[in-house]
């Protein structure tokens, strides 16, 4: 019912006990309303005059007003402390995202990570605010309404009494089975729902095909049906608040019969009866209203445990204090012996997902068929396997192999993203476990196959990894990396806004602002690339690499394409096949010496046209 | 162009009272329904009145019950029928709400599933809007979402609302039984709490829900980019300012939500204060009405009791109220896009079947513009395609060249010049484009059902047999052949089960089923890698042998293959001619092929 992560946070108690105190004033609110109430009914009904009334009208208003006052109290204070929690969450998880890295991030998914740091703990708000209030109604108001009621009339003490387990316990019995049946149905239900957007955002495919008119009746049909599977699982669900509202009125009719028939024997009086009858149904009401809301919450408890688990998760070592002052024409990295294997959930999930041996043979074939559309579809345990490399001074490095060789993971290891599980690194004699060291980060850039831009001007984008740039320095980049003809079309210049809701900018121009970003930070001598030109049209590619030649100068540039032209710009090669390094050395002495590289040359563009050879 | 600007309908602070009538006034989505199947909807409201009316009959009937068993009547006979009425209402009060939250949500599912097929049909008619695929994805999600939206708008604004306003008038003509005046005051205070207050609540979320709506958005546009670019913030050890991100919009957002729920209170706080009164006021009444005769005062509590349940039936009414600028955006939404529309219906050019086979394609002298101020994208641009004929079109992207296949298609119609097919104008043959065309894009679309049923699409009433032979031609038979259920293997989500290479091949399986006689391709390899991408483009050529093919693409690798490139510039042709022609008489060209091909050594001979 409570999530125990709820007990960690700041001044909870001190919350609880707020509310407590709250809960219980206005449980003797309750009473003196009904009191005053009660008075009042039972003067008219003596048939008693105005002056008779005026009384107990006063602390019947009194009271109700008090009452409600302490609700709206209850309300408020549990809807500031539910904000703060959220406004302390919010930041803890977005530094956790960023302390954990971009690889963990794409692990869990961008997507469902936005949705719990937005949505989920929207839901954790209204888990806060709905159940700290009305756990502590349930805790007081029925405890003190009995009391009062017991001293008035103990039968309907009983009767009362009597109702509360057993109304408790159909709610769980019968919320249990609604739940087994839901999970049972969860699945179809999803897919039923999920159909109709899948249509939808399949119609331009059905329209193409002329099968647009006949998915119609497909739609209704898959609509009716989920409608009868919502049915049959509200049809139980529903019975849950059905069982505690008819043992709730259950009780007061019994209740009201009980007093009717001793009144008519004389054994008890108006006053304690009706003072009684007025109490029973506040004696149900906090708990009627907990069930009202329990499922509700129910998101938000999930989404808290989600958050508390998230926060929870082991951080990747970090290196803050390693002294290193950047790479020069000098400097020298070797790597030996460097192995890398996703975490383990994320190759049990593959598994599992494609259902075992079949499914194995499947992935096989797709992978030598197609190459693996990612790295984390290969079956293979270690993504990276026996790395040894070294690279030296302003050095261009192009990393090459087919889909699902291990590419962008060592572009990932190398940008301090993956932490490898073994392996030697050393840095200019310096030794290190991983490349996630600060003094290593800030002399690198890496530039992947679609950088993003963010909302926001372009000079701002520019000036990213260097906030306080001059204006000329990002002038100077702009026209360095090849800006400037777009630019001066544009009115506003650098301080055109881009992203989200503005100009939209091509992949050729992303690009370039990441460039222009690597130029503004003179420090940055590393250049990280993962397959910069993938996406391209063939004329804008050949563009961007006049640009981006004289720009690799004087820095170490590392280069993991299926671009073969590049190759010729490179001073070394290395080619990877499933996670391992088959081939390294010069192209010009790897070219035509009929070794992996050239199989892959082969495979990769051995097309011929007419008069190829000429 | 005129797509949900989401922000016209709500840009203005807040929308009277006016513009919600004018919104409903055009209505296509919302108002049809609640015509329809009266009865069941009568029998909600019923289920509905009853719930309440047994609520409050049960304080009714027990304060009686007791009132006139404290005069001791000679035995418990003369309390009989109270008795079985408490009891009744006792039970009845649960079974009612019971029954009345099955039968709505029975109506409310049925509503969606007509409103789902009312969607989707005003969605196909609209082939334009269908083509800007950028945004279509979030577009058609957030529409569904409207559609959810509706859901609720029916179950928690406007049945308790009709329930409330029913009791309202019940209980002021059962108040009329006992007395007139009381009856008056009664309307009018409970006038108060449906009418006024309602008002004044929606009136206050109008605002609130405009802004609170663009901070959300704001919210996750910085989020969604924060992650997207989260490699950059850690290389450039932006920690804080990233963490940052997360406490921007939020207090704009929490600030704004944190007014509408203290309103919240204070509106609830101030309609229980009118109930008070309402209680009190009766018990005041009822000293001067009802204290002539025992028999009258046994009926006092009964009355002033009976007010208590009603609370719950009448303060939500105020809530549905503040709900409603949500629903109405979503209802403006639906009803934007049913007037864009039926605005871009175009009269239907008369149809006509071809007269046999394809014989010849053609661009006459075809200009294109999206619009007055967009660029030209076709400036006279004709082209002459022979049935048979392999044509590529290249050129830098935003050149036109989709456009070209849209025109074909019929999708799009130019300015001016004509798009023919054996000289009949394309507007001709709308009835047969399905017969005519195969079309496979940059990601083909994957139903998440089975292999088969994706394969099936191309032809409905193709045997096994038949999807057998076309994954052949796509050579995915093998692997389909090893999956778990084989043809029945669901391809998951999007067709995650399978790589991109082997999801465009299962499309174009679709196309080979289908077995049309021109062949449409907009660019079809990207974001494959060059092997996957090489026996893609292998096996298109070899599945289209006979068949027209005109194939937009970015690439020169393979060009080899077509009989035909034309490259695009300026909305003019630029170069045209066969490949191997192309390569030996334009330098530029070969340089790019060969760049495009990865040749070391001439690329070597070029860069250094």
């Amino acid at each position: 019912m409570i999530d125990k992560s709820l007990f960690t946070f700041d001044s909870v108690r001190s919350r609880l006990g707020l509310l407590a105190a709250l809960a219980f004033a206005q449980a003797l609110c309750v009473v003196a309303q009904a009191y005053g109430l009660t008075l009042g009914l039972v003067e008219v009904w003596r048939q008693h005059s105005l002056s008779a009334i005026v009384v107990p009208l006063a602390i019947f208003l009194g009271a109700y007003l008090v009452r409600q006052l302490c609700d709206v109290g209850k309300a408020r204070v549990a809807n500031r402390y539910g904000e703060r929690i959220i406004a302390q969450l919010r930041p803890e998880l977005q530094r956790k995202v960023f302390t954990l890295g971009p690889s963990a991030l794409a692990d869990r998914g961008t997507g469902s990570t936005v949705t719990m740091l937005i949505d989920g703990l929207d839901q954790v708000k209204d888990y806060i605010e709905i159940l700290l209030p009305r756990m502590m109604d349930m805790t007081f108001i029925p405890l003190i309404v009995l009391v009062f009621v017991w001293t008035q009339d103990w039968v309907s003490g009983v009767v009362l009494l009597a109702m509360f387990p057993l109304l408790i316990f159909f709610m769980v019995i019968l919320g249990m089975a609604a739940r087994d049946r839901s999970n049972k149905q969860y699945a179809q239900f999803r897919i039923l729902n999920s159909k109709f957007v899948d249509s939808i955002l399949g119609l331009p495919t059905l329209k193409m095909l002329g099968v647009a008119d006949d998915y119609e009746d497909e739609i209704y049909s898959v609509s009716e049906r989920f409608r009868k599977r919502t049915i049959s699982v509200i049809t139980v669900a529903m019975t849950s608040t059905f069982a505690l509202d008819f043992f709730a009125t259950l009780g007061i009719a019994i209740m009201a019969v009980f007093l009717g028939v001793r009144l008519v024997d004389g054994t008890i009086d108006l006053m304690p009866s009706m003072f009684a009858l007025i109490l029973a149904p506040e004696y149900f009401l906090p708990i009627r209203q907990f069930g009202e809301n329990y499922h509700a919450t129910l998101n938000g408890k999930n989404a808290l445990h989600d958050a508390m688990t998230f926060l929870d998760t082991p951080e990747p070592p970090q290196d803050d204090t390693l002294e290193w002052d950047g790479w020069n024409e000098d400097s020298e990295l070797t790597i030996s012996a460097l192995d890398f294997a996703y975490p383990k959930t994320k190759a049990d999930g593959d598994t599992s997902v494609g259902g075992g041996v079949a499914m194995k043979a499947v992935e096989q074939q797709r992978d030598d068929e197609d190459g693996a559309a990612d790295a984390s579809s290969t079956p293979t345990t270690n993504a990276l396997t026996d790395i040894s490399l070294r690279f030296h001074g302003y050095e261009k490095v192009a990393i090459i192999g087919r889909s699902g060789a291990g590419k962008s993971t060592l572009a990932n290891v190398l940008a301090g993203f993956d932490i490898p599980q073994s392996g030697r690194i050393e840095l200019d004699g310096r030794r290190l476990e991983h490349f996630n060291v600060t003094a290593w980060q800030r002399h690198i850039a890496y530039i992947p196959q679609t950088p993003y831009t963010f909302s926001g001007t372009i000079a701002d984008n520019i000036r990213f990894y260097e906030p306080d740039a001059s204006r000329e320095a990002v002038g100077r980049a702009a026209h360095e990396a090849g800006l400037d003809s777009w630019l001066s079309q544009l009115p506003e210049g650098l301080d055109t806004l881009i992203g989200e809701g503005n100009r939209g900018i091509s992949g050729g121009q992303a690009q370039r602002i990441a460039l222009a970003r690597v130029l503004v930070d003179q420090s940055r001598e590393v250049l990280l690339f993962d397959e910069p030109t993938a996406h391209l049209d063939i004329e804008t590619e050949y563009e961007l690499k006049q640009t981006l030649l004289p720009l690799m100068e004087r820095h170490l540039v590392v280069f993991a394409t299926h671009r073969l032209h590049w190759l010729a710009d490179v001073d070394q090669v290395v080619v990877l096949d499933q996670g391992k390094v088959v081939q390294a050395g010069r192209p010009t002495e790897l070219i035509g010496a009929g070794g992996p590289l050239d199989a892959l040359i082969n495979q990769m563009g051995g097309n011929q046209i007419d008069g190829y050879a000429q | 162009m005129d797509m949900p600007n989401e922000p016209e309908a709500t840009g203005t602070k807040t929308a009277s009272g006016r513009d919600y009538l004018k919104l409903w006034h055009r209505d296509s989505w919302f108002w049809p329904y609640l015509r329809q199947n009266k009865l069941r909807l009568v029998l909600i409201f019923f289920l509905g009145v009853m719930t309440f009316v047994c609520a409050s009959g049960l304080m009714f009937t027990s304060g009686y019950l007791i009132s006139r068993s404290a005069r001791h009547p000679y035995n418990i006979l003369m309390v009989y029928v109270p008795i079985v009425l408490t009891r009744a209402f006792g039970l009845g009060r649960p079974a009612f709400k019971y029954a009345e939250r099955l039968a709505s949500h029975n109506w409310v599912l049925h509503v969606v599933s007509k409103l789902r097929v009312q969607l989707y049909k005003t969605l196909a008619k609209d082939a334009a809007f269908l083509n800007e695929h950028e945004r279509t994805g979030s577009v058609l999600s957030l529409l569904a979402d409207d559609l959810d939206h509706l859901e609720n708008f029916y179950l928690r604004t406007i049945f308790p609302t009709i329930v409330a306003y029913a009791m309202w008038v019940l209980v002021t003509l059962l108040m009329g039984v006992f007395s007139w005046t009381s009856s008056l005051l009664l309307f009018l205070a409970l006038a108060v709490v449906l009418v006024l207050i309602p008002l004044i609540s929606l009136n206050f979320s109008t605002g609130h829900y405009v802004l609170e709506k663009e901070g959300q958005r704001a919210q996750y546009t910085a989020i969604t980019e924060s992650y997207l670019g989260l490699s950059d913030w850690v290389i450039a050890h932006r920690a804080d300012d990233f963490t940052r991100l997360a406490a921007l919009d939020f207090t704009r957002v929490r600030d704004s939500k944190s007014r509408q729920k203290d309103f919240d209170r204070w509106r609830n706080f101030a309609i229980q204060m009118v109930f008070a009164l309402i209680a009190s006021g009766l018990m005041v009444g009822a000293v001067f009405t009802m204290t002539a005769t025992k028999d009258i005062a046994n009926w006092a509590a009964a009355v002033v009791l009976a007010v208590f349940p009603l609370v719950d039936c009448f303060i939500a009414v105020a809530q549905a109220a503040a709900e409603v600028p949500l629903y109405s955006d979503s209802i403006a939404h639906l009803n934007d896009l049913t007037d864009r529309v039926e605005s871009r219906q175009e009269p239907e050019a008369k149809q006509v079947k071809l007269d046999g086979p394809v014989r010849s394609i053609d661009f006459d002298h075809v200009t294109f513009s999206y619009g007055p101020g967009q660029p030209v994208l076709l400036d006279d641009f004709s082209l002459h395609v022979e049935a048979g004929r392999k044509v590529a079109l290249l050129g830098p992207s935003g050149e036109g060249k989709t456009t070209i296949l849209q025109l074909l298609l019929g999708d799009l119609k130019p300015q001016s010049g004509r798009v023919l097919i054996n000289d009949v104008p394309v507007e001709a043959l709308q009835s047969q484009r399905s017969e005519l065309f195969g079309y496979l894009n940059q990601e083909a679309f994957l139903f998440n059902s089975t292999v088969a049923e994706n394969v099936r699409l191309g032809r409905p009433d193709a045997s096994d047999d038949q999807v057998w032979d076309a994954l052949k031609a796509v050579e995915l038979d093998e692997v389909v052949r090893e999956l778990p259920e084989g043809l029945d293997t669901s391809v998951e989500e999007a067709g995650r089960r399978f790589s991109g290479g082997q999801r465009q091949r299962i499309a174009l399986a679709r196309i080979v089923l289908k077995n049309t006689p021109v062949i449409l391709l907009d660019e079809p390899t990207i974001g494959l890698d060059p092997i996957t991408e090489r026996s893609l483009m292998a096996m298109i050529f070899s599945a289209a042998s006979s068949r027209t093919l005109l194939w937009v693409t970015h690439h020169l690798q393979g060009l080899e293959q077509a009989d035909e490139v034309v490259f695009l510039q300026d909305g003019h042709i630029a170069i045209q001619g066969a490949p191997s022609e192309l390569y030996r008489t334009n330098p530029r060209f070969r340089e790019l092929y060969r760049l495009d091909a990865g040749d070391i050594r001439t690329s070597m001979a070029v860069s250094r």
